[in-house]
């Protein structure tokens, strides 16, 4: 039995997070949450976690495009695999005009639009974690 | 004048004079000869010389002559003694002023002195007027050639044309006019160019025959007369021609003509005209009905625009309407009352003034009026009134609102999914923890799913009635109510979900706050809005933390509320966005339109909202109303 993997989520919607935590859990991850990039960002560094579950708009209206960003700056490509999820409706200030647009510079692997399914948010999640079914 | 030579050679004589003419006042030299006489008279210049003509030497005719020599002027009187008359004729011949005879009579010396006297007098006058008359002439002279030099240079610098022909029809004057409209040069015209070359074939005949004719000025001239010069390069230019016959001595000696170059003058006149069109035009045809009228309210400008906007024609207006009848009845005088003060654009003058015309069939029609008064020396003539037509304009206000309104409608309508997509999220996750909950029998997994689910089925109904609250279209009802007992009613309300995270909420209420013109339901949403806002500032964990609701009197027409909290705070980025966007902080929490609907209501009532923030320093939203409603000053046109 190989450890574990980390999960982190962060999502500023406490009820999201709790229940994505016990789904993940439940589906055999360790599982942490943050409630906003700045806490997140103390979790990662301590926890070195294996994947980030992303939302986007929490303090800011793209604060989590901002904070996979970072991330990516300090990682690198083939750091951390990124999933957003999100609510984001595909026109705001600042970025494209839509998602597809924006996809092209959004640091994230996998972009994921609420309400997911979370059959499919658990294949995802293995997928980036290069699980083998 | 008074000083006499007397030369004779006998002293007795000499005496004799020299005292009777010394006791007469004149002064006397004598000479007893010829050659002393002349050396005194070289050098004291005596007017008039008595000599004897008989004497020794040098006689009194050699005297005579030899002194005429000196001084043409001296009047010589000859002494003669008795048969000597051939002498004194001589003398006379040798211009001799007179002569008289020995024994010399008183009475004739006398005589002679005065005739002697008058001549002196007479040559001076006479120099004098020859003098004057030199001096007349130089001068006449002079301003004849002034006159001349300056009649020629008026002629060579004159604008128009001068040409003047003898009788042969040579040319003789060719001024620098004639040579700008011709292209000859003044050297080509003058006795090289006959007056004919210049016009068309047979017209210089028919010139003439006006100029004789007395239709056109009288005989021998010719006023005004529309005539083409043909140019050194065969151009036809247009002139007007006036000419006239000039005579010397009663023959006709020359013909002059003075050419006016039509070009600029017709050109003028086109422009002239042009713009009279255009003027004319620009009434006739401006989008904006155009009348004018006279002191006693006759039409006399009444262009397309006016007879599009009320429907009369032209002439009906001008023949048949008075001004009152384009306003409702009274709106006319109102509207000459309005004109003549100074509250709108100043008196005399009337700027965007709405108001309604009456159209023929009877329709009111809203207008923009801007109207003066036009003065002519002194006096009232007209009043001008420039009506724009208010329709399509109120129409496309109404598109633009009716626009703004579905752009909002646009945004709402986006956070509103954005807030649904965030609840079914978290009703699928909820629904997917169910069914692992009991396919796998752990009850927690489905405990927590069930209540995930019971949540977000709460949340579509908060935001459901929030929507409602935001569109909600029922009138306000504004009456005089207590803002401090809603804020208790509020406190009452929030009261639990504070206490669940342990945030403190406090109360700082002025007691003498006076009751402010209000609809007591929206105020109640507005306060209930910040109230909760401030308290979910707080994470749900209880850390504490403090709210704070403050009511004030500000000054003797308004109060403010303010919801003061400890929380988290806000960046001056986000400040800007939680009025705008109809989004959350709160996640799926909020509906992002709580906000918005407490700016519209706080708008409603004449008031405004303001906050004050920064990230960790909490923040304070504050609420200043007026206390009376302000009446909708809504621009409504003079009331009918």
């Amino acid at each position: 039995m190989t450890e574990k993997k980390k999960i982190l989520v962060i999502d500023d919607d406490p009820e999201i997070c709790d229940a994505l935590s016990e789904i993940l859990t439940d589906a055999g991850y360790e599982v942490f949450t943050a409630l906003d990039a700045p806490s997140g960002y103390e979790m990662f560094q301590e926890m070195k976690p294996d994947l980030l579950v992303l939302d986007i708009m929490m303090a800011t209206m793209h604060e989590g495009l901002d904070f996979a960003v970072e991330i990516r700056k300090k990682e690198g490509i083939y750091g951390v695999p990124i999933l957003i999820v999100s609510a984001r409706p595909p026109v705001e200030k600042g970025y494209g005009r839509t998602l597809e647009e924006d996809l092209d510079w959004i640091q994230a692997d996998i972009f994921m639009e609420k309400p997911v399914d979370p059959e499919e948010l658990l294949h995802n999640v293995r997928l980036l974690l290069k699980e083998k079914k | 004048m008074n000083t006499l030579l007397v030369i004779d050679d006998e002293e007795s004589t000499r005496e004799l004079l020299k005292i009777s003419l010394e006791s007469d006042g004149y002064e006397v030299y004598t000479a007893e000869d010829g050659p002393s006489g002349l050396r005194i008279f070289s050098e004291r210049m005596p007017p008039i010389v008595l000599t004897d003509i008989k004497m020794p030497g040098m006689d009194g005719i050699e005297v005579l002559r030899r002194v005429k020599e000196i001084n043409s002027d001296a009047e010589v009187i000859v002494i003669t003694g008795h048969g000597e008359m051939n002498l004194a004729i001589k003398a006379l011949q040798l211009e001799a002023s007179d002569f008289i005879n020995k024994p010399i009579s008183d009475a004739a010396l006398n005589v002679a002195l005065r005739r002697a006297k008058e001549r002196i007098w007479m040559r001076n006058k006479l120099r004098e007027y020859t003098e004057n008359l030199e001096c007349m002439v130089k001068e006449t002279t002079e301003e004849l050639q002034r006159i001349n030099e300056f009649e020629h240079n008026l002629i060579q610098v004159s604008m128009d044309g001068i040409i003047a022909n003898d009788r042969d029809g040579d040319i003789i004057i060719f001024n620098e006019g004639a040579e700008r409209i011709t292209g000859y040069t003044r050297e080509e015209a003058i006795s090289r160019l006959h007056v004919s070359q210049l016009y068309a074939e047979g017209e210089a005949r028919k010139i003439k025959k006006k100029i004789y004719s007395s239709n056109f000025g009288g005989p021998g001239r010719l006023i005004d007369h529309e005539a083409d010069i043909i140019t050194k390069s065969g151009e036809r230019v247009p002139i007007l021609l006036s000419a006239v016959l000039l005579y010397e001595e009663g023959r006709e000696v020359a013909t002059v003509g003075f050419f006016k170059d039509m070009r600029e003058i017709k050109r003028l006149q086109k422009e002239l005209m042009q713009r009279y069109e255009f003027e004319h035009n620009l009434i006739q045809t401006s989008m904006d009905g155009i009348i004018a009228n006279d002191p006693q309210g006759r039409l006399i400008i009444f262009n397309e625009g006016a007879e599009r906007i009320t429907g009369y024609s032209r002439q009906e207006a001008l023949q048949q309407l008075h001004v009152r009848q384009l306003y409702p009845p009274g709106v006319a005088r109102k509207i000459k009352k309005k004109i003549y003060g100074p509250e709108h654009g100043g008196a005399g003058r009337l700027i965007n003034y709405e108001v309604y015309v009456l159209s023929k069939s009877g329709e009111c029609i809203p207008i923009l009026l801007s109207a003066t008064v036009l003065h002519e020396e002194g006096k009232e003539v007209a009043t001008v009134g420039y009506f724009k037509d208010m329709r399509d304009i109120k129409r496309l206000e109404k598109e633009l609102i009716d626009r703004e309104r579905m752009a909002a409608m646009g945004q709402a309508m986006a956070g509103v999914a954005h807030g649904v997509k965030n609840i079914l999220h978290g009703m699928k996750l909820g629904g997917f923890m169910v069914d692992r909950g009991l396919a796998e029998g752990k009850e927690s997994l489905l405990r927590k799913g069930w209540s995930l689910v019971g949540k977000n089925i709460e949340r579509i109904s908060r935001l459901t009635l929030d929507m409602l609250s935001y569109v909600r279209s029922n009138v306000p009802d504004y009456e005089p109510c207590s803002l401090n007992a809603i804020i208790e009613e509020v406190c009452e309300l929030v009261a639990g979900q504070a206490a669940a995270r342990q945030v403190n909420l406090l109360r700082e209420l002025d007691p003498s706050l006076p009751l402010v013109e209000a609809d007591a339901e929206g105020m109640h949403t507005c306060l209930l809005n910040l109230v909760t806002n401030a308290i979910e500032a707080f994470p749900e964990t209880g850390s504490g933390g403090v709210v704070t609701v403050i009511s004030r009197t500000e000054g003797d027409d308004k109060v403010s509320l303010q919801v003061k909290d400890t929380g988290r705070g806000m960046s001056p980025q986000l400040q800007k966005e939680i009025f705008q966007n109809l989004f959350s902080t709160k996640g799926a929490r909020g509906t992002g339109l709580g906000l918005a609907i407490t700016q519209k209501i706080v708008h409603e009532h004449g008031g405004s909202i303001t906050v004050e923030s920064a990230p960790g320093e909490g923040s304070c939203f504050t609420v200043t109303l007026p206390l009376r409603h302000p009446a909708r000053r809504s621009q409504r046109p003079e009331e009918l």
